[in-house]
């Protein structure tokens, strides 16, 4: 062997040089990177890529719309199925959903989760690798992260016990450990929640130079994002921290405070009041000195409380929406809304239950007239015999025929978040938080009507709430002296919508939160908060029949045998929850 | 660019230590065996197995030792080393054959055949080299072309033309789309989601048949084998089992193709005409005008129209006056108005000639096939070089260019119900006229636009229309050969492959129902996809042969094997252009056009090592091995194989045996048995098709309104590697009577491990599926082959033949759920435990005569509201397997199996002088068939016409009948998938039928002429109801035996000519 190996010493380094050769030049002829997809290599480069990961989520997102507006009403009493609805939907609404139901399969939600993920680790890793700014990471990081968690909370209404995954799946190892992670109860996880949303280092907005926020496609992408204030409200909410959850609330309900333009200063989140003269307004409203004509009802897709979901991102629409993804008819996914909700060139798949109805006929106009007109003029409208929710068909149906202006013209939105909804959840918070007072005004007629001493022209010392942050409100408008404070134009929401106060009856903080709850049934029905409100109340109540006396009452008026037993069913806390489904084809 | 650089440096790099290896290895040559010319001498006579005279002037040879050439009365005699030496006897028009010496007492008889007559002594071309099937321990059977190939039918490419001659290749023809090749596996399947087809070699390199587009052209395929002209090739080799040497491609079997030899020193010129027919098929029996209208208007009442309503429609109108009669009162036959009986002409030359410095064969062909309609043609020109050229008295290179360009004329097919004319003519009412017809009655020149019942006009989508697919590929490969000594060479062949192929159509508005797209109704509609394939290929290897003592001989090869492709796709497609003559993508709407597109790139390596051991001409052994490396394998795969560098390779291979039985002494001498040889193989290859970038974790792009982002495309798997299938192969080979009678028997057990699937994970990961290695599958069958001289004299012979093969495939581990798939309205399902692939639908027994009948069973089945609709008299009485009184799903059970119980063919050739007249019968027994043109013609559900069969239908109480009632829309799913679809497709067709006759001619420079008749699809016998039993919609396993209509397969006849100069 010695001897083979010396007479053929030049053999054998021309072999092993070719070996060695030939083993580096294999593995670059075998390493072929994808041509028309990236892999993992090809992205999380720079801050444009980071930028289309997150652009990429929020395109995931947008698929959760239906779904998302489905549990959260269809589950919940003002939204009823119709005689299309398929057998699914009808166990949806009836509380009866086994795991072969498509609604049980929580993998819409993991789709966004994981992208959320493999998002937030690679940030990490560029952060390390500095390929972009700390405040560029900061900002994108805690917009994905409030995203996700803003995800796991709609998992935790919903499925009760869920996985808390926050690393993401890359390889058959990560999939199995998936298959056993395990299951944390909602309070496990709302705790889980509020500590990671609480730890990230930025909660504004993206700011209006950054590169996420830009015009496209007549959309500006600023409000495409999630608010994390918000949702770090909601989230405190649920946690019953009432005072965090009202600093973050009003956090938000502050955004116009500091800026040098008085409208929107005075109108940015602060639910003003009608503007009786031009009807210009956000506000339920008839032409001026017309108010006992019934005909006369601002209903438009300009003007009044129906152009709230109408309108264009106009500035008016900006001082309402915090958070509203468009869909439009160029690009995929394909508004949802319109089959489920349109009986003309829609499945016309649900319907306002009766109980939604009667909620809003049972209401008396600031006019005299019995009903809301947020309901049966606004929220739904009778088209062809058939009761059709109208929020989200507004830019799709002719408002005068009720045709479809142009069947291939499907442009609507996903309502996420806006004002009225943000003064709902704040006034919760500080009406348990000992600030009934402010809780009340907010709703009905607003702080300067609540807080203003008739007859006084001096407003110096009226119409504020002298509260230390968060409860402190302005409300003044005065000439002499002149005052303009900044909540001087919140007309409350009740008085936005024409309707008279509501009445706190028996124990007020009780009553308010009644009338609270109630008021975000006639003000936000099918934007998607109902089930959340109704099982939040009923938790923190501990009172299940809060819930389930609700669903109840929606089944008995639809004629629904199982309302008793659905009832029944739902006085135990288990059963509000839908079944999480591991796998798919079980 | 820069990685094939290096390839190549790595490449030159290795032959320099080849050569320098070799140059060394020349000098311990033993030759020793050669010098030794004592020996033994055996004697013998030759003589012609046909005529039973002597033959003189036979090559008797004993390899590297000594050679001998027969008498004058057939005696030779040769000196031989020992009593184990094989004699190879060779001469002018006989078949070479070796015969073993079986003693010096007594003399050898000897029987020459024809060329080509047994396959025992016919030449393999294995991936090992040429080897005679004699001593091949390997499952191998060659088809050589010679015989048959001139009176081919011109409409059969490659793939059609193999069918039935070898047991174990299952070739079904795709459809009778000229041009559209066939689906071809052998011995059954052995993947779900990878490739079943077999590996493709022609003239040593690697020949792709994939469709690397989506085919915008609906349900037609492109074939680039079926571009192949049968009369280039020369034979071909299917290997059956032993196929490691290809590696992680070999899984499948191998077909190795030969085409033109340049053997020839003088000119031999081929010339060649045909012309024929393709005759229109046979019609299906639809109902005419009247029967129609009839049950139209029963269809259209069972939805709620009043009678006042139906009597308010054009087509019921009796009064001529008022300005519609005549439109609505025609007996029109759609079928007729489709199809054609047409012609098909094909002219070919070829030349072969050279001398001892160059030989060449060149051929040059023109095909023009129309199929049966008047659209539809497929035209060719196709052109090969194949050379041969010696440089020096070691160095040679062959060369094999071939470049052919196809046209063809297509139409949508299949279950295209707006666009295809096949599906219209069916179903498009026959009341109604293929011209606009005035209120006089007058008749227009100009076609009728779409009907009231919203269906396109076939003739406008025929005539109007426009479906081109033009393709062209390059494939050639030049082929180095060094000869260091007789047992020592080396060997090198670069080949490309180019194929391009531009895909066009236009589907006019007028005469066309519209679609709906996802922003705007579509009328007229063009679209243009272009794909281009572009591999390059290296085989260098290193021929090593070794004799030891005169008992042991060893053959090596070394190789390495490299592959690079890109494919790449691009389409568009565009929408209501302003008028129907802008037939073009760009003159669409801006608005509403696509682009598409895809691209794919993938390179693999494979380094292979043979070596076969001879052991006194008996006994043989042949171990193969392969180390594959491949761009698609993941990069941390666990098990199998191994890792070098941050690459992970393959290693498979194969043994194989031979024991040649009759050359032991206690049969040497037997009568009876001329030769019988058991053969033995185990072996493991791989299957590569796992997707290009499968392993790897990828991004897509998603949009959010018009910006784009990434998003996760999937779930990497980065231990994805190759599927492993092992084979275990026992055969025998047996002659018996003076080799009047040859028989091939094997039985085969393929086992596929870490087989792909679609794994399910939880819904917690956000993807439905991880492509793993979890699945295995077994198929087990045998095939067998016999050949037999019935009658021969010198005027008059009969050559009869039958091949039969089974396979039965069994899914042996399947993680999760059975999977069920969907294709063309038939539901499989594939279950551990049971075949892949079975029907999946409803049972059903027969139509409740009575309402009472029906309310006693009490069945119903649920709408899409979730409401219950009871069955009623005249429904289908569904089978309610789970009890539950609702017919739904879970009500679904296995109602046949696609895969065929026993296939096989029958041939017989029957010669009188220069008369000889051959059949091929090919069957296929027990497989079923889902007739998907049955549903549709029997359904009853809306405005499509009907088969004859439902002027059976129940319409009124107690009516005895096994076909139910009209319902619009049919809310009761009486048409639902069910065992009433499915049908035995069960055949046995007369494929092909020439005669054809040898012309005496005294002329000098012609030296044959022969004409040929020939029939194609002559006779079919099958029970099956649709057009035609045999078809193939795609190259999916899943998906088989799903009859969507497409063109059907027809009879073609042919006249031919051959000129031999």
């Amino acid at each position: 062997m010695k001897t083979f190996i010396l007479t053929n010493k030049k053999k054998l380094v021309l072999a092993g040089l070719a070996l060695a050769l030939s083993v580096s030049s294999c593995q670059e002829y075998l390493d072929v990177e994808p041509q028309d997809k990236l892999n993992s290599d090809q992205v999380y480069r720079d801050v444009f890529d980071a930028d289309a990961a997150i652009i990429g989520t929020y395109g995931k997102f947008m698929q959760l719309a239906e779904k998302h507006v489905l549990l959260n009403e269809l589950r919940a009493d003002l939204m009823a199925t119709t005689r299309n609805s398929d057998p699914e939907m009808i166990a949806l609404s009836e509380h009866s959903v086994t795991a072969d139901n498509r609604f049980a399969n929580p993998k819409d939600f993991y789709e966004v989760i994981q992208n959320c993920n493999d998002n937030l680790k690679n940030f990490d890793i560029m952060l390390a690798d500095k390929k972009f700014t700390q405040t560029e990471y900061n900002q994108r990081y805690a917009d994905i992260g409030a995203l996700r968690s803003w995800v796991y909370l709609q998992l935790g209404i919903h499925y009760g016990s869920v996985p808390y995954i926050t690393e993401p799946i890359e390889n058959l190892d990560d999939v199995k450990q998936t298959a056993i992670y395990p299951r944390i109860t909602f309070e496990e996880l709302i705790d889980e929640l509020v500590a990671f949303t609480e730890g990230l280092s930025y909660t504004s907005p993206y700011g209006a130079d950054s590169s996420l926020v830009i015009n496209v496609d007549g959309y500006n992408t600023a409000k495409f994002f999630i608010n994390k204030e918000c949702l770090l409200g909601d989230l405190h909410l649920w946690d019953n921290n009432y005072t965090q959850a009202a600093i973050h609330y009003k956090n938000v309900m502050e955004t116009g405070t500091m800026s040098g333009n008085d409208s929107e200063r005075f109108d940015t989140y602060r639910v003003k009041f009608a503007e009786v003269a031009s009807n210009n307004d956000l506000a339920v409203g008839y032409l001026r000195f017309r108010e006992q004509d019934r005909l006369a009802l601002i209903d438009n897709n300009t003007q009044g409380w129906r152009s709230i979901f109408a309108r264009d991102r106009d500035v008016l629409w900006n001082t309402e929406w915090i958070w509203s993804l468009p869909f439009d008819s160029n690009f995929a996914p394909k508004n949802p809304f319109i089959n489920l909700f349109s009986n003309q060139g829609g499945d016309y798949l649900v319907k306002p239950s009766q109980r939604a109805i009667s909620l809003w006929e049972e209401q008396t106009q600031r006019n005299g007239f019995p009903y809301d007109a947020r309901g049966k003029r606004f929220s739904y409208n009778v088209i062809g015999g058939d009761e059709v929710i109208m929020k989200y068909l507004y830019k799709f149906l002719d408002p005068i025929t009720q045709m479809p202006i142009d069947l291939f013209q499907t442009d609507g939105e996903w309502f996420l978040y806006r004002a009225a909804k943000l003064h709902l959840r704040y006034a919760e918070a500080a009406n348990r938080d000992n600030q009934s007072r402010i809780a009340d005004a907010l709703l009905n007629f607003g702080i300067q009507s609540e807080y203003t001493v008739p007859g006084i022209t001096d407003k110096t010392d009226i119409e504020q709430t002298f509260e230390p942050f968060p409860y402190n409100f302005d409300a003044r408008a005065g000439d002499f002296p002149r005052f303009r404070a900044d909540w001087h134009r919140n007309g409350g929401i009740r008085g936005r919508a024409y309707v008279e106060r509501a009445e706190v009856l028996g124990d007020s903080v009780i009553s308010i939160e009644n009338n609270l709850i109630e008021e975000a049934a006639l003000e936000l029905a099918y934007e998607g908060n109902r089930w959340g409100d109704l099982v939040r109340i009923a938790i923190r109540r501990n009172d299940p029949s809060f819930l389930a006396d609700r669903i109840y009452e929606k089944l008995n008026a639809e004629g629904n045998a199982q309302a008793e037993s659905v009832r029944t069913k739902l006085m135990v806390r288990e059963n509000w929850y839908l079944p999480f489904v591991w796998n798919e084809e079980e | 660019m820069l990685k094939k650089l290096q390839l190549n440096c790595f490449l030159g790099l290795l032959f320099c230590v080849a050569l320098h290896g070799g140059l060394y290895a020349q000098e311990t040559v033993d030759s020793t065996a050669i010098q030794n010319k004592e020996g033994i001498e055996v004697k013998g006579y030759i003589k012609d197995a046909t005529t039973g005279e002597s033959i003189s002037g036979i090559n008797i040879t004993v390899e590297n030792f000594s050679a001998a050439i027969s008498n004058e009365d057939g005696s030779f005699s040769i000196k031989v080393p020992n009593l184990n030496a094989l004699l190879s006897i060779s001469g002018q028009g006989y078949q070479t054959k070796v015969v073993p010496v079986t003693s010096t007492n007594t003399e050898l008889e000897i029987l020459l055949f024809e060329a080509h007559y047994s396959q025992f002594y016919e030449l393999a071309q294995l991936p090992s080299g040429e080897k005679l099937q004699y001593s091949n321990p390997k499952a191998a059977s060659v088809v050589d072309f010679e015989a048959t190939q001139w009176g081919n039918p011109i409409n059969e490419s490659a793939g059609d033309f193999l069918q039935g001659k070898v047991a174990g290749l299952n070739s079904v023809r795709k459809s009778g789309v000229p041009g559209a090749g066939a689906y071809l596996n052998i011995r059954g399947f052995n993947s779900l989601y990878a490739t079943n087809k077999p590996l493709l070699i022609v003239d040593g390199m690697i020949y792709d048949d994939e469709d690397y587009g989506s085919g915008i052209l609906q349900y037609n395929a492109s074939s680039p084998l079926a571009m192949l002209d049968v009369k280039d090739i020369e034979d071909v080799t299917i290997l059956k089992d032993g196929s490691s040497l290809y590696g992680t491609k070999g899984a499948n079997g191998v077909i190795i193709i030969t085409t033109t030899r340049p053997d020839e020193l003088t000119t031999k010129i081929d010339f060649t005409m045909y012309g024929g027919m393709n005759q229109k098929p046979e019609q299906l029996p639809v109902l005419r005008a009247g029967q129609y209208r009839t049950y139209l208007t029963q269809l259209v009442s069972s939805r709620g129209d009043s009678q006042s309503q139906i009597a308010a429609q054009p087509w019921v109108s009796d009064n001529r006056a008022n300005g519609e009669y005549f439109t609505y009162n025609n007996t029109t036959n759609w079928q007729d108005k489709i199809f054609r009986t047409t012609t098909n002409q094909n002219y070919y030359l070829r030349i072969k000639g050279g001398d001892d410095i160059a030989k060449y064969g060149l051929s040059v062909g023109y095909l023009n096939n129309e199929g049966v309609t008047s659209y539809s043609s497929m035209e060719r020109y196709s052109t090969r070089l194949n050379a041969s050229l010696r440089l020096t008295e070691k160095l040679s290179v062959d060369a094999n260019l071939s470049f052919i360009h196809n046209t063809e004329n297509l139409r949508d097919q299949g279950l295209a119900y707006k666009t295809s004319p096949f599906y219209l003519a069916l179903t498009k009412s026959p009341f109604l006229a293929v011209n606009a017809i005035d209120a006089a009655g007058d008749v227009s020149p100009n076609l009728a636009d779409v009907d009231i019942f919203g269906v396109s006009n076939p003739v406008a989508l025929l005539e109007n229309g426009i479906g081109v697919n033009k393709n062209y590929r390059f494939f050639g490969n030049l082929h180095f050969q060094y000869v260091f000594n007789p047992n020592f060479s080396l060997n090198s062949i670069l080949g490309l492959t180019l194929n391009k192929e531009r895909e066009t159509f236009f589907i006019p508005d007028f005469g066309v129902a519209d679609i709906v797209l996802p922003t705007a109704i579509g009328n007229n509609r063009s679209g243009s996809e272009v794909q281009r394939l572009y591999s390059i290929y290296t085989d260098t290897w290193l021929n090593y042969s070794k004799q030891l003592g005169n008992k042991n001989f060893f053959d090596f090869r070394l190789g390495f094997r490299s592959q690079s492709n890109d494919s790449e796709s691009d389409l568009g497609l565009g929408y209501n252009s302003a008028t129907d003559d802008f037939t073009s993508v760009g003159s669409g709407s801006n608005l509403l056009r696509f682009v598409g597109g895809s691209l794919g790139e993938w390179n693999w390596i494979n380094g292979y090592l043979n070596a076969d051991y001879n052991y006194l001409n008996k006994y043989y052994l042949t171990l193969n091995a392969a180390v594959d490396g491949s761009s698609r394998f993941g990069n941390s795969i666990q098990q199998g194989g191994f890792a070098l560098g941050d690459s992970y390779y393959s290693a498979l291979g194969s043994i194989s045996g031979a024991w040649i039985v009759s050359s032991e002494d206690f049969l040497r001498n037997s009568e009876a048995i001329n030769f019988l040889k058991l053969r033995a193989s185990y072996g493991v290859s791989g299957n590569d098709d796992i997707g290009n970038y499968t392993a790897q974790q990828l991004y897509v792009s998603q949009n959010l309104l018009g910006v784009q982002g990434l998003v996760r495309d999937n779930i990497g798997n980065p231990e994805l590697k190759w599927e492993t299938v092992s084979k275990l192969n026992m055969g025998v080979d047996l002659s018996l009577l003076k080799d009047r009678l040859n028989v091939s028997f094997d039985v085969y057990q393929n086992n596929t491990e870490d087989m792909i699937t679609y794994e399910s994970t939880t819904t917690t990961t956000g993807f439905d599926y991880i492509v793993t290695n979890s699945g295995s599958m077994q198929t087990q069958g045998y095939d067998l082959s016999l050949n037999s001289r019935l009658i021969k004299t010198s005027d008059f012979g009969l050559d009869v033949g039958l091949n039969l093969s089974r396979y039965v495939n069994e899914v042996t581990r399947l993680p999760g759920e059975p999977i069920i798939s969907e294709f063309g309205g038939a539901t499989y399902i594939t279950h551990e435990g049971q075949d892949a692939n079975l029907f999946y639908g409803f049972k059903t027994n027969g139509v409740y005569a009575t309402t009472a009948e029906a309310n006693a069973e009490g069945l119903s089945r649920p709408l899409g509201n979730g409401n219950l609709l009871p069955f009623e008299g005249g429904d289908i009485r569904f089978e309610d397997l789970n009890g539950d009184k609702i017919i739904d799903d879970r009500d679904r059970s296995v109602i046949g199996n696609p895969n065929p119980d026993l296939t096989g063919s029958f041939n017989a050739k029957l010669n009188y002088k220069r008369l000889s007249l051959s059949a091929l019968f090919y069957f296929s027994v027990g497989n079923d068939l889902y007739n998907g043109v049955r549903y549709n013609l029997e359904g009853m559900s809306g405005y499509e016409n009907q088969s004859i069969a439902v002027l059976n239908r129940w319409v009124a109480e107690g009516q005895q009948t096994s076909i139910p009632r009209a319902t619009w829309g049919d809310p009761l799913g009486n048409a639902s998938f069910s065992d009433r679809w499915i049908e035995d497709g069960s055949y046995l067709r007369l494929k092909t039928l020439v005669l054809s006759y040898d012309i005496p001619t005294q002329l000098q420079y012609i030296k044959a002429i022969q004409v040929y008749a020939t029939a194609n699809n002559l006779l079919t016998f099958t029970n099956y109801l649709g057009y035609d039993p045999e078809f193939s919609a795609t190259s999916s396993i899943f998906g088989q035996g799903a009859d969507l209509g497409l063109m059907p397969q027809f009879t073609t006849m042919q006249l031919g000519l051959r000129l031999g100069l």
